[in-house]
């Protein structure tokens, strides 16, 4: 569980760095970059549901009384899943922006942008 | 019956902004009326759930009928209650403002921008009441997602500028989540009641200190917390002039509110997370906010940047009051949001009236005036009049409590507490 975090906090932090301080990459990969990095968080939640010798979380009898410690738990599954579909709608208007952006300015390079908007 | 007024509350517009696109298809002059008069119903509800919430307490509503830590429950408390009444009186002039005079450019885009502007009010109502922290994630990004998407209705610069408070906007949206994610772990459950039950034995745990470090992170990117600001001045002051106004008014103090909730709520009013007491940092924070934004706003040319600069140093002035640590001195803080809330609205209004009456968009253009805007400088002088605090107005009545709270604590200065 220990490394997950600080890999998303450093390539959070380094796709951030990448947008505000010019990237030489086609700005067309930075904006999927951006949101990547909210799928590194949701890696690192999902990791919160594992357990030693668990299985997925659908009953294996309904007869039997019901053992937590034989499941995953579900409810990071369900966070996971939520996230995802936050990040999807993200990923949308982020696209939606950058293609009025490279309507309006001929391109999508972070300081060409700066130099036409002069 | 009361028991169901914060739903309504928030069903009222997500309905409509859900029903709206299918109106639109044939009704495209609807949108106007109807969205003026859902907001204007749900004044009269956030009052009559104020009184509920006054009259009988605080209400658990338990969706699904799952009771609480197993299920999501919404908590609808004198503040949550406060809170919305703001949210729906502002909201509602906001949206009149909105319409007076529509965007020419838009034609049949009008169906989807008042689309966007309902999802914003239902996802703010939302996020007051939520009672678990994922919930408030959820429409902390719905919120988000809508005002990236209005601030860049504009074109132009603002397209840009809305692209740079998406990243940073999703930038600490992620970084929230990341905190919450560790504060699950760590106590495994996301109810802010439980969690107030479980936080407190293990404060001293790094992954508690690192949850919360990141969630007050993320949220300080989408409150507009100074050091973190990056995002706002250029998103406030290019956005349309008619959407600004609810954005600034709005958008960064639900954040706060946020902020609070999470604070005095989840970690209790006087925690200690690894030797420094939480309040004497968001004292801190505040105070650096207040004076930087201020010095800021200052040096701005153009009206609408410098009135988004001083919306920074009202956060850091909302903060400062709540970290004193006692109960006048929380609502203060409380006030003085509710009341920013509606000052920063009508510094907006003023601002986007005059560009558009008289094409007035830098300091230097008000001399061009001559004085023939008379009650355009009477309504300038009211609104400042509140924000420096004199007598009538909220202003005064803020800087009075908040004086009144340092007295009782034997200090005058923010910062000498501790």
């Amino acid at each position: 569980m220990a490394p997950a975090p600080q890999l998303c906090c450093l390539r959070a932090a380094v796709s951030v760095g990448h947008l505000y301080y010019g990237d030489p990459v086609q700005s067309g990969e930075k904006t999927h970059r951006d949101v990547s990095h909210a799928n590194e968080c949701n890696f690192f939640l999902v990791t919160t549901s594992a357990k030693r010798g668990a299985t997925v979380p659908i009953l294996l009898s309904t007869t039997e009384i019901i053992q937590p410690e034989a499941y995953a738990n579900p409810l990071p599954h369900v966070l996971t899943l939520t996230a995802i579909v936050v990040g999807v709608a993200t990923l949308g208007v982020s696209l939606a922006l950058a293609d009025a952006i490279y309507k309006k300015y001929g391109s999508l390079d972070e300081e060409e942008i700066l130099k036409r908007m002069e | 019956m009361t028991r169901h007024l914060p739903v309504i509350l928030f069903l009222l517009p997500l309905g409509l902004a859900i029903c709206l696109p299918l109106i639109g298809i044939r009704r495209r002059e609807w949108c106007r009326p109807l969205a003026i008069g859902v907001l204007a119903a749900m004044v009269p509800v956030s009052f009559a759930n104020l009184a509920g919430v006054l009259q009988n307490g605080t209400i658990h509503y338990d969706f699904g009928g799952w009771a609480a830590p197993v299920g999501i429950e919404w908590v609808a408390d004198g503040l949550a209650s406060v809170m919305t009444v703001t949210l729906s009186l502002v909201g509602l002039v906001c949206i009149t403002f909105l319409s007076s005079v529509l965007f020419p450019y838009l034609g049949s885009r009008i169906v989807p921008f008042y689309t966007l502007v309902l999802l914003l009010i239902a996802s703010l109502t939302g996020m007051v009441f939520a009672g678990d922290l994922f919930n408030l994630f959820v429409f902390l990004e719905v919120s988000a997602l809508c005002a990236y998407a209005l601030v860049g209705l504009a074109g132009g610069k603002a397209l840009v500028a809305g692209f740079r408070y998406l990243i940073l906007g999703t930038f600490g949206a992620s970084l929230y989540l990341l905190g919450v994610g560790y504060l699950y772990a760590e106590t495994g459950t996301l109810n802010m009641a439980d969690l107030a039950q479980r936080v407190p034995p293990l404060v001293g745990s790094k992954a508690i200190a690192v949850g919360v470090l990141f969630m007050f992170i993320g949220l300080g990117i989408k409150m507009a917390l100074v050091p973190l600001h990056g995002w706002l001045p250029d998103a406030y002051t290019y956005a349309p002039d008619r959407v600004s106004p609810m954005l600034a008014s709005l958008v960064t103090k639900v954040a706060l509110y946020g902020w609070i909730r999470i604070m005095f709520w989840v970690l209790g009013a006087h925690a200690v997370v690894y030797q420094i007491p939480i309040l004497f940092l968001v004292g801190v924070l505040g105070a650096v906010a207040a004076l930087v934004g201020a010095f800021l706003a200052l040096s701005q040319v153009e009206i609408k940047r410098m009135f988004a600069y001083g919306g920074l140093s009202h956060i850091g002035l909302v903060l400062v009051g709540i970290s004193l640590g006692n109960q006048t001195g929380f609502v203060g803080g409380v006030f003085y949001l509710l009341n920013d809330a509606v000052m920063q609205a009508g510094l907006f209004f003023w601002a986007g009236a005059i560009i558009h009456l008289y094409g007035v968009r830098t300091i230097e253009d008000l001399v061009r005036l001559e004085g023939g805007a008379g009650w355009m400088s009477v309504a300038l002088v009211v609104i400042a009049l509140s924000m420096i605090g004199i007598p009538p107005t909220g202003g005064f009545l803020e800087n009075g409590i908040s004086f009144l709270a340092r007295w009782k604590r034997r200090t005058i200065l923010p910062l000498s507490r501790c």
